[in-house]
């Protein structure tokens, strides 16, 4: 390991990775919801009786 | 080719396998490079430690820029060839190119600071991105506020246009005006300015910024298909006689 954790510039650089780390969870999250709410949604029309293929 | 996988059928088949491959590749490529960019990279012989932010915020910028041209590229289709993803596609690019584009903004104000010392400064490049970031926000708004889809379609694919303007106003900012942000340091004349040290763990963070790009936009890509699926069978029930 090449980083000094102990240096003061660390104060901006931990932020940064943090937020990255919480723009792609956060953006996975979105992502994943709406795929899984809406795949389910289609799949009940899909069962409705009379629905052709 | 792009007519072949502008069927949605087509696009869920081949978006069944490709999603998942590019979400493992995104999480490989950040398992690698953001411990080297955090803790194994060197640091810089100026900046010191701070030089850490280049792993984050230069791939947000990159792929800040990328997003838009290709929301431009389907904005193009959905206006000239009413290619029926082209719309989708391009919406569902808009939320991941704003929130890089967003990342790249506090990231550098986070760098500015130790670098620079200031947070932000009304500079070509830093406005000119701010301006991208708002261009962003403003297509997603006119795509939800607009009801009739077709309608907020075009109207946004005209909005992207208008702003692809600034795209090349953001890449030679720093070439075109005396900025306090530093010019380019990769694609420039006489070859890149980086280290291999520091190149390495840069461009594999921003392969994992591209990859989990096309995992997320595919995943949107996906729901906004099933969504149009679920309302086509909930109007076609309520067209049904009771």
């Amino acid at each position: 390991m090449t980083a000094n954790l102990a240096d003061p510039h660390f104060a901006f650089v931990w932020p940064s990775y943090g937020l990255l780390i919480l723009v792609l969870v956060g953006l996975a999250a979105l992502a994943f919801g709406r795929l899984t709410h809406w795949a389910r949604r289609a799949k009940a029309g899909d069962d409705e009786p009379g629905r052709s293929a | 080719m792009l007519t072949r996988y502008a069927n949605p059928a087509r696009f869920m088949a081949l978006s069944s396998w490709a999603m998942p491959l590019a979400a493992v590749l995104a999480v490989a490529a950040f398992a690698i490079g953001l411990p080297w960019g955090l803790l194994y990279a060197p640091a810089d012989y100026q900046q010191g430690e701070s030089v850490r932010i280049l792993y984050v915020h230069v791939p947000a910028a990159w792929w800040a820029l990328g997003i838009y041209t290709a929301m431009t590229v389907a904005s193009v289709m959905s206006l000239v060839w009413r290619h029926l993803l082209a719309d989708v596609a391009a919406r569902a690019m808009a939320p991941v190119g704003a929130a890089y584009c967003g990342l790249c903004l506090v990231t550098g104000s986070l760098w500015g600071e130790p670098t620079w010392g200031t947070w932000w400064v009304w500079d070509a490049r830093l406005t000119s991105m701010l301006v991208l970031f708002l261009t962003y926000l403003g297509y997603l708004a006119l795509w939800a506020s607009v009801e009739d889809e077709t309608r907020a379609a075009r109207l946004a694919a005209i909005l992207c246009l208008a702003g692809f303007i600034n795209i090349p106003i953001v890449r030679f900012s720093v070439e075109w005006w005396s900025t306090l942000h530093q010019g380019p340091s990769l694609l420039r004349q006489g070859g890149s300015a980086i280290d291999p040290s520091m190149l390495t763990p840069l461009l594999i963070m921003a392969g994992a910024y591209a990859a989990a790009a096309a995992a997320i936009v595919m995943a949107l890509m996906r729901a906004e298909i099933y969504r149009r699926r679920a309302m086509a069978a909930a109007t076609r029930r309520a067209a049904q006689p009771a």
